[in-house]
């Protein structure tokens, strides 16, 4: 590929060898000679970057380093910082004189030390490191692409882009508590059973005592109540409460609903780093603890336990939730083409190369019957033979000679009233005549001509012909990457629904975030997911039937937009109560919506929008924020009432709750049993 | 994280130029215009070397990209036209009895040294990557990629110097081939020598003009062909899957193109057909119509319909009616 720098001086070299190649040469040889010189000089440039080029690029090799506490990792965990480190070598036989290198960085994630660009020359077996440093606020997902490689000779004649592909997913985990954090609350009652159990009032083997009972033959001798058999002179037994190990099951809503916001910062990010300060602190009280994801098709289940592996696991399933991307919906292929393309562009630089990805022109001509009226060109050509014969019937009986003679009149005045300077000699007349038989005879010819000339042209003018462009580029892509019949290219050409589908597809396999329509044409929230009530609904009632002894039920869910569609999962908790377990829900918050019965008015803010009041034209956008603000808080307040009829209750997820008071709440809703 | 200072980009063009490992590479740009002004001077006007030099020293000093072409263009021009523009004289002639002249060696490593090592000063300090972002996604503080001046080695420059000489030897025996071989077509292989003399004139054979131009154009033509062809293999055996499933999907795309876009076609409007057929949404009820604007707007139509027809066909007759009194 040749720079502009590169095209004018091999323009200006064949220049002076055309020019002085001819008589220029015998008056002034310097000049074919040094035309000559700078052709020779080109050509050997071109020969030796073309040769690093093509041996080297198949052998360059990637290798990357996730590093985190100065070791290598799996998986990261979130707001620690985590070193990324790329090692490329050159197993080629040639030197890369100048190379810039730039490792892409995960969507939405900034460098917050070091580079990762590179300018090196890349030596045979010599390998060359980039390292810098990424931090996630966040639980998520680090999705690496590759390196973008940009070869260029040192005069800068001659430039070549490539992107070397290795896709690498790091999962990022959210984070790990500290020993403060691990603490669930202040310590309110004095009574210490073990780590892990706690006392349930039914009998057991617990060190309580429940109750008294008669003996019955077969009672253990040391469990005799001496002193109260001695009072009512026969034998009384004693009976102990039952030490349980608490399970504690969080439910958490991975729906498109908690999925939209900027990477990092999604509502589904902060439930789960909420989940995670439950879960690791449930399990340093060796508390047993499970996890059940669900969005608005499907639920799936980690059943409880205590072990270290397990809550890694279950950190892991907390991630994935976190790092699912929105779905955008049904948007305007063209939105979408023009985030998918430069996509393309950067990474499968040679996918759009035209000598693999051809662009014939007969791929812009617009065919005459794909448009609406197309027909209507086409449909004299389909009474052409009868418009011949009645033609030929006028003819044979004379009475078509007249119109006929007319017609070539009316041209032959025509041309000359067009161009009155026209000689009437015999070269009009023989127009005239033709003209007069082609229009006679052959004007549904002609008229399908101009149509199918017209209508086809207009595929080849921009910005249709750069579209069109763009999709055949795009569709052959999607074809190789999933391997399919090159009769999907067509389909893809021709069918939007699938082929905006596939660039979705595209976008999301690549972690590349849409912004998505919140409201559908009828102005309706198009995010509610009705459809993940009924999903937790069973996934409560399943953990119910699977429950042993009462457990804590922990729904991390965005149930506010949810309403009357709410029953199904009032019904579950319903049920989940009379089984003596107890429920809590936590709902992200929005960081743009103050707590409910917070004063609204800011510092700074002179006037107060009210809603009771007239709409002044001045400040619509403030009263439709107050409205959506106001309508949020109303719809939590029921929310919370309804549960809290129940005996559920509510906490909100927001910068200043943490979980620290999360896990306080979670203690008193166990009925101050526990040993804290 | 502070933004970094925006540096004008003049100044920091010349903070590299002074730079000591650039060095080297600013004074053989110097050094080569130097060497072309003197074997220009050598033709005997000092315009011919002191336009050229200031062309480069402007390329070199100011930073204008453009320049170093124009400056061999200007080199070529005042080679043929030594005293600038011709009024009123003729253009001098400059008949040799060799083909090797010390000047030319001179003037062509001169100017290739020029070339190469100004290219390579841009590529320090101005710009060493093309920028492929469209210009609306360019900022003025962006940084240019620019080669870092602890790559430059220290057989850099000597190699520049060998590879300078080596291709204006090869320039040299090029113009000694192209100017003794000519085409005569009247014999097989069509190519002989040229028969000796400096005036002599070969019968049969092409003029030499056309011969050396023709010679050039098919032997440059073949080594572009052969030497394409030779990477174009080579780019063949080391596809990676994906290209050859991309080559393989686009020359079946390619076979198949017109059957396929006929049933794409027919089921694209299949599935348009069914879905005009599902149940629509209730729309909401909206507001009634104002009855008034259809019928003001289907009036105004009409009104202009009867305008334009009897418009086309007042100037139809007027041009038959004008057409009639001529004759």
């Amino acid at each position: 590929m040749l720079t502009s720098r590169g095209w004018w001086t091999v323009a200006v070299a064949m220049v002076l060898v055309l020019l002085g190649l001819t008589g220029l040469g015998d008056i002034a040889p310097a000049i074919p000679i040094l035309g000559l010189t700078l052709v020779a000089w080109f050509a050997v440039e071109w020969l030796v970057f073309s040769y690093r080029f093509r041996n080297a690029l198949p052998r360059l090799e990637i290798e990357r380093e996730i590093l985190q506490g100065g070791r290598p990792v799996a998986s990261a965990w979130a707001k620690a910082p985590c070193t990324v480190r790329v090692t490329l070598t050159n197993r080629g036989a040639s030197r890369w004189p100048l190379v810039f290198l730039r490792d892409r960085v995960p969507e939405g994630r900034k460098v917050r030390s070091g580079s990762n660009r590179l300018v090196t020359d890349l030596k045979p077996d010599e390998p060359v490191e980039m390292e810098y440093e990424l931090r996630s606020s966040a639980a998520g997902l680090f999705r690496f692409e590759g390196v973008d490689v940009r070869l260029i000779d040192l005069a800068g004649l001659f430039y070549r882009r490539v992107f070397v592909r290795s896709p690498l997913d790091v999962l990022v985990l959210p984070p790990l508590t500290d020993q403060e954090g691990k603490q669930r609350a202040d310590k309110r009652m004095n009574t210490l059973p073990p780590p892990g159990l706690h006392r349930l009032r039914r009998a057991g083997g617990g060190g309580e005592l429940l109750d008294l009972r008669e003996y019955i033959p077969g009672d253990p001798p040391k469990r005799i109540a001496w002193k109260a058999s001695a009072r009512r002179d026969k034998l009384i037994t004693k009976v102990f409460e039952s030490d349980v190990p608490v399970r504690v099951m969080l439910f958490l809503d991975s729906s498109e609903s908690v999925r939209i916001g900027p990477a990092g910062d999604t509502p589904v990010g902060k439930l789960a780093e909420t989940a995670s300060g439950i879960a690791q602190a449930a399990a340093a009280s060796r508390d047993l603890v499970g996890l059940t994801r669900f969005d608005e098709t499907a639920s799936d289940v980690l059943t409880p336990a205590r072990t270290q592996v397990h809550t890694i696991r279950l950190l892991g399933k907390l991630a994935e939730a976190a790092a699912k991307l929105p779905n955008p919906g049904p948007r305007d292929l063209l939105e979408l083409q023009d985030v998918a393309y430069p996509l393309a562009q950067e990474m499968y630089p040679e996918l759009l190369n035209h000598e693999v990805n051809s662009r014939p022109w007969v791929l812009y001509w617009l065919p005459l019957l794909d448009t609406r009226w197309g027909w209507l060109f086409v449909l004299p050509v389909f009474v052409w033979f009868p418009y011949l014969a009645f033609v030929g019937y006028l003819f044979v009986n004379g009475i078509a000679a007249r119109p006929a003679f007319q017609t070539f009149n009316f041209v032959v005045r025509l041309t000359q009233a067009l161009r009155p300077r026209f000689p009437a000699d015999v070269g009009l007349n023989l127009f005239a005549a033709l003209a007069t038989f082609f229009l006679i005879v052959f004007w549904p010819a002609a008229l399908f001509g101009f149509g199918w000339f017209f209508t086809g042209i207009r595929g080849l003018l921009n910005p249709r012909k750069v579209r069109m462009k763009k999709r055949k580029q795009l569709a052959t892509i999607f074809v190789a990457l999933d391997r399919d019949s090159p009769g999907r290219i067509e389909h893809y050409l021709r069918d939007d629904e699938s082929y905006a589908e596939r660039m979705g597809r595209f976008l999301a396999d690549h972690h590349v975030r849409i912004p998505p329509k919140l409201y559908d044409h009828l102005g309706q929230y198009r995010y509610r997911c009705e459809a993940k009530a009924t999903v937790l609904a069973n996934a409560i009632i399943g953990s119910v039937a699977r429950a042993r002894d009462n457990e804590l039920y922990v729904i991390l869910a965005d149930l506010v937009d949810l309403g009357d569609d709410l029953a199904p999962i009032l019904k579950a908790v319903r049920v989940a109560r009379s089984r003596h377990h107890h429920v809590m829900v936590v709902i992200p918050w929005p960081d743009d919506v103050p707590p409910p019965g917070a004063d609204t008015k800011a510092d700074g803010e002179k006037k107060e929008v009210r809603l009771d009041k007239p709409l002044s034209h001045r400040q619509p956008g403030k009263f439709i924020h107050l409205a959506l603000t106001r309508g949020y808080q109303q719809r939590y307040e029921k929310l919370r009432t309804e549960l809290a009829r129940l005996g559920a209750g509510v906490v909100r997820v927001t910068l200043d709750d943490p979980v620290r008071a999360v896990l306080d709440r979670i203690d008193r809703l166990r009925g101050m049993r526990s040993r804290r | 994280m502070s933004k970094a200072k925006f540096e004008n980009p003049i100044r920091a063009y010349w903070r590299v130029l002074f730079d000591e490992r650039v060095r080297t590479y600013v004074v053989v740009t110097a050094a080569a215009l130097l060497v072309i002004f003197v074997a220009q001077l050598m033709s005997g006007s000092l315009i011919a070397g002191a336009v050229p030099m200031a062309i480069g020293l402007t390329a070199l000093g100011l930073r204008w990209v453009g320049m170093p072409v124009v400056c061999v263009a200007a080199t070529a021009y005042f080679q043929a036209m030594p005293f600038g523009i011709p009024i009123g004289g003729s253009i001098p002639n400059d008949p040799r009895t060799t083909h090797f002249r010390i000047q030319d060696l001179m003037l062509a490593t001169a100017v290739v040294v020029y070339l190469i090592a100004q290219y390579r000063v841009y590529s320090l300090a101005h710009l060493a990557v093309p920028d492929e972002r469209l210009p609306r996604y360019r900022r003025g503080d962006d940084k240019p990629d620019l080669r870092d001046p602890d790559l430059i080695t220290e057989q850099e420059v000597p190699q520049l110097v060998m590879m300078a000489a080596a291709v204006v030897v090869v320039g040299q025996l090029l113009w000694f081939a192209l100017s003794e071989i000519v085409l005569d077509f009247h014999q097989m292989p069509p190519i002989r020598a040229r028969q000796p003399g400096l005036f002599a004139r070969d019968r049969d054979a092409l003029n030499p003009q056309a011969s050396r131009w023709l010679l050039f154009v098919l032997a440059f033509g073949l080594l572009v062909f052969f030497a394409r062809l030779v990477f174009w293999y080579w780019r063949l055996r080391t596809l990676n899957r994906v290209e050859a499933q991309m080559v393989l999907a686009d020359t079946g795309w390619a076979e198949m193109r017109r059957e396929a876009a006929r049933q794409e076609t027919w089921r694209a409007w299949g599935k348009y057909r069914a879905r005009r057929r599902l149940p629509r949404p209730k729309p909401k009820p909206r507001e009634p119509r104002k009855p008034w604007v259809g019928a003001a707007l289907m009036r105004s139509g009409v009104i202009n319909v009867i305008a334009v027809v009897i418009a086309i066909t007042m100037v139809g007759f007027g041009v038959w009616l004008f057409d009639s009194r001529r004759r």
